[in-house]
């Protein structure tokens, strides 16, 4: 009669364990109504002291603890993205704050470039107000 | 004696421009349009005829002042 053994050694190759699968990345993305790359960038520079060193239309900043790329979309207009594992509220508001300060940039920008134009083509300015919606209203004499 | 011819830029918070041409009777007035985005730099994308534009031109007007601005 022969007798049959399973042994285990104590030296074994042990099974691996299963573990739970790593969250991965995700890309979001916040569409914006800027177009202007100069003013995109003077306005990250203002508010987050930023100096852009690219000159690409399509550019990235590291704002915080988050990096930030400003990609030009098909309609004309950037859209920011962000690598996240989940959507950022702080990015959000971040996005927000941006377009917020570039509208007021694009106010200056056009009233400052409008004058410009005024001046070179020798055109009066004869009053300049700031209506209570903040609106800029510029008259100009057209006898002169 | 010809009417004050102003032009009205009103530039808003979030940047949008609208113009407009007062004191010029008639359809002249349109002759302003080129005037207008040059110094915005832009594109006049809408219109609205005022009152002014159905009056009758007065011929007496200075145009010529118009041509050295364009």
């Amino acid at each position: 009669m022969s007798v049959r053994y399973r042994v285990t050694p104590r030296i074994k190759i042990a099974r691996p364990k299963p573990r739970p699968p790593r969250p991965q990345k995700k890309v979001f993305t916040v569409s914006t109504k800027m177009t202007s790359r100069e003013l995109v960038v003077k306005t990250l520079q203002k508010l987050y002291n930023i100096e852009i060193n690219s000159t690409n239309e399509d550019f990235e900043v590291k704002v915080d603890s988050y990096r930030l790329e400003f990609e030009m979309s098909k309609d004309g207009c950037y859209d920011i993205r962000y690598s996240s594992f989940n959507w950022s509220k702080a990015v959000d508001e971040m996005a927000k704050e941006i377009e917020s300060e570039y509208r007021g940039m694009l106010q200056d920008y056009i009233y400052n470039a409008v004058k410009a134009k005024a001046e070179e083509k020798g055109l009066a300015l004869e009053q300049e107000t700031v209506q209570k919606n903040q609106a800029i209203v510029l008259t100009f004499n057209l006898n002169g | 004696m010809a009417s004050q011819r102003k032009l009205v830029i009103s530039i808003d918070k979030e940047g949008n421009v609208t113009a407009e041409i007062n004191g010029v009777k008639g359809p002249s007035c349109k002759d302003y349009e080129k005037l207008i985005e040059q110094l915005v730099d832009g594109m006049i994308t809408d219109e609205t005829l005022t009152s002014e534009f159905y009056e009758q031109e007065n011929k007496n007007d200075d145009s010529t002042n118009l041509s050295n601005k364009l």
